[in-house]
């Protein structure tokens, strides 16, 4: 009983417990911070790679010999279980250039360093049933980007064109996405001139190798959230692309979206999926399942590693600071050598002041994870309000939207594992706490109250 | 006053320790005369320090019977191992030959925890320098002898009758006014008398007092003497009192003096 006592006496009147809970406070504050910032960074890149790929995506390597053809390849992939949707898109990378405009703009942004973008051939009335596109036409803020119909996108009135010499020509239409429209200063009416790029082997030995080139009208932007997709996509009308690309292909991507209770059923239908293509006569070079955790494991996989490393660092270094509860210990042990002494006339047992100077450096660093629980908290809460704070009163930018593709820091407590770190920080500061504790266990207290 | 155990046996010129056991009747609280029971039975206590390569023998065969309400002084010059006998009484620190019983139980067989029950339970100490814990409160340091006998639950039980017998022991030693002081805010007499109610607070049976006055002014210590046989005689405790102070042991039942690693009688002049 006494034990609790004497230790709360202890230490709640020395400065120097403060320092140490501060410190292992601090360090603790730290870690909830960086893994809660990096946890939702990681969930927030997940959330949005999922809201602009599909569940499954498959890829068409298409060769001149023997076409793969749109109706059989979704015949496939219709027929097998858990399935939900497919819609097939055509892709290809091009150049642009805004039509009427001498410069090619190189190297304006990052994700347009080439002004290159990935033109997709969509079929837009498949896309409204298994992808989210019509939201994302919807969703687009600006009037002057906004199209003019959701349900018929690829039309423009021919009267809001805005070069009039282009108004009879009969263009083709395009979507763009609307970062790219607003980083080119771009209305819809406007018009760019797209180049094709040779995309594969085949053509590099041909001589399809000649690049064509087209002029688009604008009619409109597409907003998904994503800010890759906003900034470097392109789509146009299946006919149009094969017009614009003079390929016959119909489909270089098949888009499969499927009914999921876990993430293991992704997985588990993806090789359902391969089988089906397996078992249809498809071959592994005609046809590549992947799901979208596959299509971007680099990027999920670098995240999630980079967020355990800072981990693994920061938990060392909050072990390291429970070392500070050695030091305070043992000064204490020697300070208290008197009082231990004492404590045995009275009838203290050594297992029970070896107790009480463990239970001082456990309360040291219990008082720490309490500092620590409500600072990381209180950091992580407030997260995006510190952030403003700091960029408004020091002037920089600490949290850059084009690097990160989101507005806001995504934060997220995760109490399961704040909890981990406090049973782990309390029971390495008592283990480490048992030296000098035992020391003082073991003291003799007629030499202990001898001691001057 | 009869003499006891030891007295006899030092009359008898003993000096052969190994030969005292032998020499002692077997039934100690027979002996004509006095029909107390005796609390502490100490035979041939034998106590050495290793200093490298030298060893000092500082008790060499100690006799010692104590009755259970009577107070002993025990004198002798710095250095005789007076304190290191009290250690020895108090079952701090453990002899090197010979045997001590408290209450009738052999302490040399006890275990450490068992012996630090027995502390707790049967003995109180003070001593010169007061040893009083600088964090707590007059209150506080008089209590924790309880709170270290006590569990959590019959803490929490008898936590307010605790404190009011702490709290009326205090005040009988005139401490009304210092209950909240800490030891850094109390004069030397009121330090030694908290720890006086430290000692006494567990009711223990025997008193073991290593020179309590040997730091406070003259009319101070008569104070806290008054106080000390006061409290011990109505609670009915029995003192063993280490002192210089000729005057002190004067108030004691018997005096003994420490000489050559003996107890021995008082040379009379
Ligand atoms: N831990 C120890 N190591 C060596 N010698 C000791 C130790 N403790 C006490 N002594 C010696 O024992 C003798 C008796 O000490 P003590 O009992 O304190 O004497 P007193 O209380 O009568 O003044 C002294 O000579 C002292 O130096
Ligand atoms: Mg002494």
């Amino acid at each position: 009983m006494y034990k609790v006592f004497l230790a709360r006496r202890y230490m709640f009147v020395r400065p120097v417990s403060y320092l140490s809970m501060l410190v292992i406070g601090s360090a603790i504050a730290a870690l909830i911070v960086v893994w809660s910032v990096m946890d939702g960074f990681l969930a927030e890149t997940r959330e949005l790679i999922r809201g602009t790929t599909a569940d499954i995506v498959v890829t068409v390597l298409q060769s001149p010999e023997e076409p793969l053809e749109r109706a059989s390849l979704e015949r496939v992939i219709r027929s097998t279980p858990g399935v939900t949707g497919a819609v097939s898109r055509l892709v290809r990378p091009a150049i642009f250039k805004v039509h009427g405009r001498d410069n090619l703009n190189i190297g304006t942004t990052m994700w347009a360093d080439l002004n290159m973008v990935l033109v997709l051939g969509i079929d837009a009335e498949a896309e409204f049933e298994v992808t989210d596109l019509r939201d994302h036409l919807t969703e687009v803020d600006l009037e002057s980007q906004q199209v003019d119909d959701p349900d018929t996108p690829f039309k423009i009135a021919r009267n809001r064109i805005l070069d009039r010499r282009l108004r009879m020509a009969a263009l083709p239409r395009l979507l763009m996405g609307w970062e790219l429209m607003d980083q080119l200063g771009l209305s819809k009416g406007d018009a760019i001139d797209l180049v094709t790029v040779p995309d594969n082997v085949a053509m590099f030995e041909s001589d399809q190798l000649s690049s064509s080139s087209e002029t688009f009208i604008v009619a409109g932007a597409f907003s998904t959230g994503h800010h890759e997709s906003d900034m470097s996509r392109i789509m146009l009308s299946s006919d149009a692309f094969r017009r614009w690309s003079k390929t016959f292909h119909e489909v270089s991507e098949v888009y499969v979206s499927v009914a999921l209770d876990g993430v293991d059923e992704l997985a588990a239908i993806r090789g359902d999926l391969e089988a089906a293509f397996d078992a249809a006569g498809f071959t592994s070079r005609q046809v590549i399942v992947e799901s979208w955790r596959d299509r971007h494991r680099i990027l999920l996989g670098a995240v999630e590693n980079e967020r355990n490393i800072l981990f693994i660092v920061l938990g060392m270094f909050v072990l390291l600071t429970c070392l500070i509860t050695f030091a305070v210990l043992w000064t204490l042990v020697q300070e208290k050598t008197r009082d231990i002494g004492i404590l045995s006339t009275m009838g203290a047992a050594p297992l029970g002041v070896g107790g009480l100077f463990t239970l001082c450096g456990t309360l040291i660093s219990a008082a720490g994870c309490v500092v620590g629980l409500v600072l990381g908290t209180l950091i992580v809460v407030n997260v995006n309000a510190i952030k403003d704070w700091i960029e408004n009163t020091f002037g920089v930018e600490i949290f850059r939207r084009d690097v990160y593709a989101f507005t806001e820091i995504p934060a997220k407590l995760d109490h399961g594992l704040n909890l981990m770190i406090v049973v782990v920080t309390i029971f390495f500061s008592a283990l480490i706490c048992l030296w000098p504790a035992w020391r003082a266990g073991r003291m003799n207290p007629v030499e202990a109250l001898r001691h001057e | 006053m009869t003499p006891t155990v030891s007295e006899l046996m030092h009359d008898e010129g003993t000096d052969e320790a190994t030969a005292v056991e032998t020499r002692v009747p077997a039934d100690v609280a027979a002996l004509p005369g006095d029909g107390r029971e005796l609390v502490m039975r100490a035979r041939g206590l034998m106590r050495r320090y290793r200093m490298g390569h030298e060893v000092v023998e500082v008790l060499r065969g100690v006799d010692f019977d104590l009755r259970r309400g009577e107070s002993v002084a025990i004198m002798g010059r710095s250095g005789a191992g007076k304190s290191t006998l009290l250690h020895l009484l108090g079952l701090l620190d453990t002899v090197d030959s010979g045997s001590l019983e408290v209450e009738g139980v052999d302490t040399t067989r006890l275990s450490t925890g068992a012996r630090s029950r027995l502390r707790n339970d049967a003995v109180g100490f003070v001593f010169q320098f007061y040893h009083l814990i600088p964090e707590l409160t007059a209150l506080e340091n008089a209590m924790l002898p309880l709170r270290i006998a006590s569990s959590l639950g019959s803490w929490m039980a008898n936590r307010k009758r605790h404190r009011e017998e702490v709290r009326a022991l205090l005040v009988e030693l005139g401490l009304s006014s210092r209950l909240f002081h800490r030891p850094n805010q109390l004069s030397g007499g009121e330090r030694q008398r908290v720890a006086l109610a430290r000692a006494l607070v567990n009711r223990p049976r025997v008193l073991l007092c290593d020179e309590p006055t040997g730091n406070l002014d003259e009319r101070t210590a008569e104070g806290i003497a008054d106080q000390l046989f006061d409290l011990a005689q109505e609670h009915g405790q029995t003192i063993v009192l280490v002192t210089h102070d000729g005057e002190l042991a004067q108030r004691a039942d018997r005096t003994l003096v420490m000489t050559e690693g003996r107890l021995g009688l008082q040379d009379e002049g």
